[in-house]
């Protein structure tokens, strides 16, 4: 099955899986990235030789290279109760598929993580042939989790104790507590880069995003926790920038532990264009 | 009535439902699934007013039906002045002995002048009072029942005058005899006859009275309640004229011992305060009759009894009822009327007022409820 969105995934960082792939590792290694001109030691090929810097400097140096590696993309995908609230979870399947494929096209690792309040189902990642139809196979049968609440934490601490480095996308709605990522910038390979590179996307439907134009009042009932609301509809501009303020308040969270996030809201058109430009964003950032 | 009644107080406890309504009708509202209820949407709720309007207007409402079924009562107190309504019933004797002519040059009878005596009483008295018209001889017929209508009851004792030969005329002369208290009795019931449906006498409640009127005299008089709670009597006045002999009973009819006695009938008249006048032409009246007629030590007399020489005029005959009449002068009187005001149409229209009212400010649009 094709997917419905092309993404171009780029790592931030220079991933740290050992497989060779078609990204430059961290370490030096076989590849075609350059690293650096070392002083030449007894049993190194005579085709490293840098002979320019020989003529130069009259000594043998030898060019060192960073190894080829690629990056392990795992899927968080919020299964929690208000992810059933509209068309949220079949985006977040049909975003999930399509990075999957595209992860999986170029032989990097993908594996997929559901989650709600705890974790609710994990596929390992693989570059093996049926992943693919394995990860879309686990996200046809996922469905809304009744649980209270929506809890972020426990998917992290997962996935930090499992791999040791990924490319972590999160698929979610953020209706709910996002709690500490202490551990997710503990686990940092290096001062340089994060071993878990995370991104975050904001799913929302459009009602959620912005009220319907209606005047009177609306009863409301949280979908997790069961409490009731009654909304003045009157109140539309109020509304919005109240959602706007606690969506910024909630990237600002996230950012705070290095988390890149993206609003995409459902039925509009731009989905593939907002994540592709989340991913070039981020590597301009790095430049 | 005391100032303040309910008519189903126990309807009260439908009250101690409004809580468990309300509660119920809160949570089984239908709600709109929503992601997420954070706190940044807190502020954003309507007024407490615009929040729960339509349980206030649903409470007021339910507050109301409950007061319409409760149906709370206040008296109302009316006074109003009024002249006496008198009743009265005229009995007259048409015995033989009334036909006799006044004198040999005149073809009036006796008869002819106590009707002109009648007639001259019917004018005196005002618009209002009700008059009855009962002619007797050894029977006793009613000429008229109770009436204000003075034009009928001058056409009714036209019928007996002497020289129309009615029929009823020539029926009551066949007869004879002077037969006072069955004509006294007949007054009576159409007195009776004349109470309000709900406390009319039973068949078996007359017959009991009629019992104690054929009975001897002295007998315990047993009156039924109905007639005690009524105050019949008050206002009401039987005039009877007569030219025989007032006895307690005919002696004709001793033996067959069916006719009341008269004596009865006017303890019977005593104890109902119905006043009783009696125009004895020739004075005849029995000592019995007589003191059955004099008032008791304290009490007011019944009535009065007025003889007259059996050759009386038309003047004095006049001059008897124009006495009767000061005697049963119509009396102004004072009625205090106690009436019961129930509030249930008010309450039923206080609610359906309020669902208007509900139904109206959901139509406005920061007032309407999806």
């Amino acid at each position: 099955m094709k997917p419905r969105y092309r993404f171009n995934i780029q790592p931030k960082y220079p991933p740290h899986q050992p497989l060779a792939g078609d990204w430059a590792g961290v370490e030096k290694g076989t590849g075609y990235e350059f690293w650096g001109l070392r002083k030449y030691l007894p049993g190194d090929s005579f085709r490293h030789i840098d002979w320019k810097a020989r003529a130069r400097s009259g000594k043998l140096y030898v060019r060192e290279f960073l190894r080829d590696s690629a990056y392990t993309l795992m899927l968080l995908v919020d299964v929690s109760a208000s992810m059933g609230y509209g068309r949220k979870l079949p985006l977040a399947r049909d975003i999930a598929a399509s990075l999957a494929y595209s992860a999986l096209q170029n032989s990097n690792p993908c594996g997929l993580l559901l989650f709600a309040d705890r974790v609710i189902d994990y596929q390992a990642p693989s570059a093996a042939a049926r992943q693919y139809q394995r990860l879309l196979g686990m996200l046809q049968r996922s469905r809304p989790v009744n649980c209270r609440e929506t809890r972020l934490q426990p998917a992290i601490e997962h996935l930090t104790t499992l791999l040791p480095a990924c490319l972590g996308i999160i698929l979610s709605d953020f209706h709910g507590q996002i709690g500490s990522l202490t551990g997710l910038l503990n686990a940092a390979a290096s001062d340089r880069s994060p071993a878990h590179e995370m991104l975050a996307l904001h799913l929302l439907e459009k009602a959620e995003w912005q009220l319907p134009r209606l005047s009177g009042q609306v009863p409301l009932q949280d979908l997790e926790t069961g409490e009731d609301l009654t909304l003045d509809l009157a109140q539309q501009q109020r509304y919005q920038v109240a959602v706007r303020r606690w969506r910024q308040h909630l990237v600002r969270q996230l950012a705070g532990a290095g988390i890149d996030s993206t609003v995409i809201i459902a039925d509009r058109d731009n989905v593939q264009e907002k994540i592709n430009a989340l991913f070039a964003r981020r590597l301009a950032a790095r430049v | 009535m005391p100032d303040m009644e309910l008519e189903y107080p126990l309807a009260l406890l439908a009250f101690l439902l409004l809580p468990l309504i309300l509660r119920l009708r809160q949570r089984t509202r239908s709600m709109l699934p929503f992601p997420s209820i954070g706190i940044h949407l807190r502020g954003l709720q309507p007024g407490w007013w615009k929040r729960n309007y339509d349980s206030l207007v649903f409470a007021a409402v339910f507050i109301c039906l409950i007061l319409a079924l409760v149906n709370p009562g206040y008296a109302r107190r009316s006074v109003e002045q009024y002249i006496e309504s008198k009743w009265i019933i005229l009995t007259l004797d048409l015995s033989g002995s009334m036909r006799r002519q006044v004198d040999r040059f005149s073809r009036l009878t006796v008869g002819d002048i106590a009707l002109d005596g009648l007639e001259s009483f019917v004018d005196l008295r005002r618009e209002g009072d009700y008059i009855g018209l009962v002619a007797f001889s050894s029977f006793a017929r009613l000429l008229a029942p109770l009436t204000s209508d003075r034009a009928l009851l001058k056409r009714k004792l036209d019928l007996v005058r002497s020289q129309n030969r009615s029929r009823i005329y020539r029926e009551l002369g066949a007869g004879g005899g002077t037969n006072a208290s069955e004509a006294v009795w007949l007054a009576l019931s159409v007195f009776f006859s004349m109470l309000p449906e709900e406390r009319r006498l039973t068949t078996g409640e007359i017959d009991g009275l009629r019992q104690f009127l054929l009975g001897e005299p002295g007998t315990l008089l047993d009156i039924p309640l109905k007639l005690r709670q009524t105050g019949l009597g008050t206002g009401m006045a039987v005039i009877l004229f007569t030219d025989g002999r007032i006895e307690p009973r005919l002696r004709a009819h001793v033996r067959r011992g069916q006719l009341p006695n008269l004596v009865n009938i006017i303890a019977l008249m005593k104890a109902l305060d119905i006043r009783f006048y009696i125009i004895a032409i020739g004075g005849q009246v029995d000592e019995a009759v007589a003191e059955a007629m004099s008032p008791i030590a304290g009490q007011p007399p019944i009535g009065r009894i007025f003889p007259l020489a059996k050759g009386f005029d038309r003047e004095q005959i006049q001059q008897v009822y124009r006495e009767i009449d000061t005697l049963e002068a119509n009396r102004n009187l004072i009625r205090a009327t106690v009436r019961p005001r129930w509030t249930r149409p008010w309450f039923i229209a206080a609610a359906l007022g309020l669902i208007l009212a509900g139904m109206g400010l959901r139509t406005l649009p920061g007032y309407r409820k999806y």
